[in-house]
């Protein structure tokens, strides 16, 4: 073996690797990132769908009472738990959630 | 072009222009693991992917100032330091080999190129040797990548090639005699 240690050029020539490059390998990790991608979203879904469940549970019963017309002394349900909650702005919350959640689905193909 | 590929991934999530920026890029990453892992394939190469992977999940903490290859290399080598925390036996096997007794030179003998040399250093020399010589980083740039001080890069690069010096000499003094 030559040895040329203190020669930079001879070494980086020594040190050279072929080029490697093949498609399959870009596309496994492109199926890595679009898995680890739908991981993501799974979690944040899961905690959506958690969560709208939770509001639907608590103030459901009372916004149907509120839009079928009864009077505010007649809410049941969460107003009881949480008083200072505002029943209108609760309601579009949870709508707003509903909405995420579809166009979630669609965008990510989730279905 | 690298940059606005980078940005396009930033901004829009592009995939497409993260494939581009891995074709451009998968060559030296996929060299340095397989070197670092004395050439395990399978290894450096799920090495790469998870070096791949975590660079699309970061990639909004790049900023651009240092070239995007390096950032990639500093990836990759804290992959490969994680890895072998797990799986010593990759890395260490042939330096540990040292301490044993007279098998260590016998098996100098029967290397042939520097290449092959390179599996006695230890992983960090191996990769501080590989980064500047086959992959032209500067000292400043190793620094960032092993998260070194720049004075103990120009040491380690010193001391690594004296050391692969001193192996090459061994396997060629051994030849002569058997001449």
């Amino acid at each position: 073996m030559k040895n040329d240690f203190l020669d930079d050029d001879w070494l980086k020539d020594e040190l050279l690797d072929e080029y490697i490059n093949d498609d399959d390998f870009s596309f496994s990790v492109v199926k890595k990132i679009e898995l680890h991608e739908t991981k993501s979203k799974v979690a944040f879904y899961a905690a959506l769908f958690l969560a709208i469940t939770l509001f639907g549970f608590l103030f459901l019963a009372d916004l149907m009472m509120m839009f079928s017309g009864n009077s505010a002394e007649t809410l049941a349900n969460a107003q009881k738990i949480l008083p200072f909650m505002q029943m209108e702005y609760v309601g579009i919350f949870v709508i707003l959630l509903s909405f995420v959640l579809i166009w979630s689905f669609e965008d990510f193909d989730l279905i | 072009m690298e940059l606005k590929l980078v940005e396009r991934v930033q901004r829009e999530n592009d995939h497409y222009a993260f494939e581009q920026l891995m074709r451009q890029n998968q060559s030296p990453i996929r060299q340095f693991l397989r070197r670092l892992t004395l050439q395990n394939q399978a290894i450096a190469d799920e090495l790469a992917q998870e070096t791949f992977l975590k660079a699309f999940v970061h990639i909004k903490s790049y900023r651009g100032e240092a070239k995007f290859l390096s950032w990639l290399f500093k990836i990759a080598y804290q992959q490969f330091v994680s890895s072998t925390r797990k799986k010593t036996e990759l890395t260490n096997a042939v330096v540990e080999e040292k301490a044993d007794d007279g098998q260590f030179e016998q098996r100098l003998v029967a290397e042939r190129t520097v290449k092959d040399l390179l599996k006695y250093l230890k992983p960090d020399e191996r990769a501080i040797l590989l980064l500047h010589f086959s992959h032209d980083l500067t000292h400043q740039e190793i620094a960032i990548v092993m998260q070194i001080p720049l004075g103990t890069v120009k040491t380690q690069i010193r001391r690594s090639r004296l050391k692969l010096k001193s192996f090459a000499e061994v396997s060629n003094s051994e030849e002569t005699d058997e001449k």
